[in-house]
């Protein structure tokens, strides 16, 4: 491998390329030249400055020599010194001072080797004259400034060096006659320091170059890795950018998961409580066959006996016995196959307060000491299509528990019957009810509750916690049954000691006979127009339906853009937008906002799932909004409709 | 003199109808499958047919799917005790297929001879 004098391998990039006789720069070095020759200056100035005063003074100090070796000439001598050399080197002393110095700076230190090398030469023609050949040391010193402290460059030094030289040769060999041994003897010495101050100066100039050659690789090398570094930080935030933004895209995963598996347990826990409750119910069903075929003759040869046995017979009250037991059976096996969903439903428009308040009348005139019945009708349910037959054994069968579990006790069974509008998010919660509007019936009691292990097992048919003999056990899957059956749901929530509240959703079926719901439909009617945004299809869907049902114009959008841009046009068009709070793109309230800037006599309800959201709500700066929480009670919805549109 | 025949895979319930229906006078005759049932209709034709629906042999429905296309002449009185997964559907199905009356069992004594008494004097 070859190495040049840096110690640097030349073959790559790292090594200094230069002239070796100029010194310049050269190949990828070349665009540097001007850049050293500006630091070589700025390093020279002072050390020339300084170097010029050492100059004069040895100048002028050799004016003592004058007076010793030659005094016949020193007046000349001295005015050469004083006169000529003097004013030379001051004024370019002084000229150091000016900033266009910088450009002449190698070329006068040029001419002052030149001039005071001239001055030298003369003092040696003068001094030959009385046979003084001495002076010509004076050169030597002259060389010995000029190739090191002067600062001169190689190339200009070596130049004025030589100039000196041959100026000497031509006055020594044809002006002042010096003798040849004396000659010879001063070339000697005086070329030979010439040589080493080229030499020397050669050397200088050259560790120069290389002094900033390394500085310029160091600065590079800085650079390069002030370059990494900043790069290297930029990646290190971006990186710190990056892992704090999985990090919160994890906890918001790990969230949702501890969120869905929590979900799914529960879905599970309701599938198989349902799966159960169908197997069994399949079950009944095959029982309730072989039962009925069983009970056929029994009921059968019965009835022929009684008709065939006279009056007076003491068989008959036997054989009336055997009927009667087989027609409790013929009735407990339709309660089974009520349970187990067997049974066609007949669905016919019935006033549901009007059974639900017979029931209740029906059970006072029965009910034990200390139990006290409150009752709350939403006066807007009308009329649903149902088998009167189901409701009432919905109700009564759920009475007939809750004041068992009163019993003892007493306390108080409270009913309460309205409409409600289930979504995505709250029919999830209810054994997947579908979306829609549902008639919920509330029971609860303040008996003595009832254990986890007691709730999972309530719908199951046989499965019963009174005494032997007091019921069949299969009341609440009858209920349970009969609800499914109208693709409702039921639900149960107890605690120990304090009590149980069962709620029931019936489908309000909106799609039945119209006509006669509207008839009897007591809900606060309208004829405006109203635009109604939702971004779940379903309920806009169902919102449409309600309010049209109500008398009133429906637009709907699914999109609050798409809202927004359809009320740009038609602003006066609408009464009232009705909008769900939280959407993907606008919140209602800001849709609200925008909407009332274009039209300020717009009516807005909101309508949120969230309670902590109506401070979203309510921040925003118009607070006339009317606010309904989810689910929709169908009479609150129509009232505050009503009510928001009546207040001019 | 009418003559019933009586389809029911149960012998009980076979025998028990027997009596009720000569108790009211006519003719009945029995058969405890499908196949045994059509059988007896193709030799002498009864006037009445009560078939059971669900049957091991020849199902109550197929019969009267069969014997509707073959003898629309033929009155025919469905029973059934509810079928193991869908209870009064078959009841339903019959109906549709050409059953001109349909029962639930137990059957309801007098309801059920009135129904007779009426379907063959062509009320």
């Amino acid at each position: 491998m070859k190495i040049n004098f840096l110690g640097l391998n030349p073959e790559t990039s790292e090594s200094m390329t230069f002239n070796k006789l100029t010194l310049s720069f050269t190949g990828y070095l070349s665009n540097y030249e001007p850049e050293f020759l500006n630091d070589y200056f700025v390093k020279s100035l002072n050390p020339f400055r300084v170097s010029l005063i050492l100059a004069m003074i040895f100048y002028g100090g050799f004016a003592l020599l004058d007076a010793a070796t030659v005094p016949e000439l020193k007046e000349i001598f001295w005015f050469i010194r004083f006169a000529v050399i003097f004013p030379v080197m001051l004024s370019v002393f002084a000229f150091s001072y000016f900033k266009t110095f910088r450009k002449y700076m190698q070329l006068l230190i040029t001419c002052i080797m030149l001039v005071t090398g001239i001055g030298i030469i003369v003092m040696i023609i003068l001094g030959a004259r009385i046979s003084n050949y001495s002076y010509y040391a004076g050169l030597i010193l002259i060389f010995i400034f000029g190739y090191t402290f002067a600062k001169a460059r190689f190339l200009y030094a070596s130049f004025a060096g030589w100039l000196i030289v041959i100026a000497y040769e031509i006055s020594a060999i044809w002006i002042s006659d010096t003798p040849w041994t004396i000659l010879v003897n001063n070339n000697f010495f005086f070329i030979s320091s010439n040589i080493i101050g080229m030499l020397i100066g050669y050397s200088l100039e050259l560790s120069a170059r290389r002094d900033f050659y390394m500085r310029k690789l160091l600065d590079m090398e800085q650079e390069k890795v002030k370059a990494i570094n900043s790069t290297l930080e930029k990646r290190v935030i971006e990186r710190t950018r990056q892992l704090t933004n999985t990090n919160l895209k994890l906890k918001k995963e790990m969230e949702v998961r501890i969120r869905l598996d929590r979900e799914r347990s529960e879905l599970e826990t309701q599938l198989f409580q349902l799966k159960k409750i169908e197997t069994i119910g399949t079950l009944a069903g095959g029982i309730a066959h072989d039962f009925n075929n069983i009970l056929t003759p029994i009921l059968g040869y019965t009835d022929m006996a009684l008709e065939e046995l006279p009056e007076e017979s003491t068989l008959r009250f036997d054989i009336e016995q055997i009927n009667n037991a087989a027609l409790r059976g013929k009735d407990l096996v339709q309660q089974i196959l009520t349970f187990s969903r067997e049974v066609n439903v007949e669905r016919k428009p019935v006033k549901l307060i009007q059974i639900v308040s017979e029931v209740v009348n029906l059970i006072k005139a029965s009910l034990p000491h200390g139990i006290e019945i409150r009752k709350s009708f939403d006066s807007g349910i009308g009329i649903i299509l149902a088998d009167p037959v189901h409701i009432h054994q919905i109700i009564m069968n759920l009475c007939t528990n809750a004041i068992h579990a009163m019993k003892n006790s007493g306390g108080i069974l409270d009913i309460k019957v309205d409409s409600v509008m289930i979504d995505q998010k709250t029919a999830r919660k209810i054994n997947n009810l579908k979306i829609g509007i549902y008639i919920r019936i509330r029971l609860s009691d303040t008996g003595h509750g009832m254990d986890r292990r007691t709730k999972e097992r309530i719908f199951e048919p046989f499965f019963t916690r009174k005494e032997v003999g007091s019921g069949t056990g299969l009341g609440l899957s009858v209920v349970h049954g009969i609800v499914s059956n109208y693709n409702g749901a039921i639900t149960v929530n107890s605690t120990p000691g304090k009590g149980t509240l069962f709620t029931v959703y019936l489908p309000y079926n909106i799609t039945g006979p119209v006509n006669e719901i509207k008839s009897s439909d007591q809900l606060p009617r309208g004829v405006e127009h109203i635009l109604f945004v939702d971004d779940e299809l379903d309920i806009t869907f169902m919102g449409i339906k309600m309010l049209e049902n109500l008398g009133y114009k429906v637009t709907a959008k699914t999109n609050s853009s798409e809202a927004f841009e359809e009320f740009k046009r038609n602003p006066g068009k609408y009464s009232l937008l009705v909008t769900d709070q939280t959407m993907p793109k606008m919140l209602g309230s800001e849709l609200a906002g925008k909407m009332k800037k274009i039209n300020p006599a717009l009516k807005v309800i909101i309508i949120t799932g969230y309670v902590d959201k109506i401070s979203d709500v309510a921040r925003s700066k118009d607070n006339s909004y009317e606010i309904i929480l989810k689910p929709i009670k169908m009479s609150e919805f129509s009232k505050t409709i009503r009510k928001v549109l009546d207040n001019k | 003199m009418a003559k019933i025949l009586v389809i029911d895979d149960d012998p009980s319930i076979l025998t028990m109808l027997k009596k009720m229906l000569e108790r009211e006078g006519y003719e009945v005759d029995t058969a405890c499958n499908g196949s045994e049932g059509l059988d007896k209709i193709e030799d002498s034709p009864p006037d009445l047919l009560i078939t059971d629906i669900v049957m091991p042999e020849k199902e109550g429905m197929e019969l009267i799917f069969h014997l509707r296309r073959k003898k629309p002449e033929l009155k025919i009185i469905a029973i059934s005790g509810g079928g193991r997964f869908n209870y009064e559907g078959y009841l339903t199905s019959a109906k549709y297929l050409g059953a001109d009356l349909t029962f639930q069992k137990p059957l309801i004594h007098k309801e059920f001879v009135q129904a007779v008494s009426d379907l063959i004097n062509n009320k």
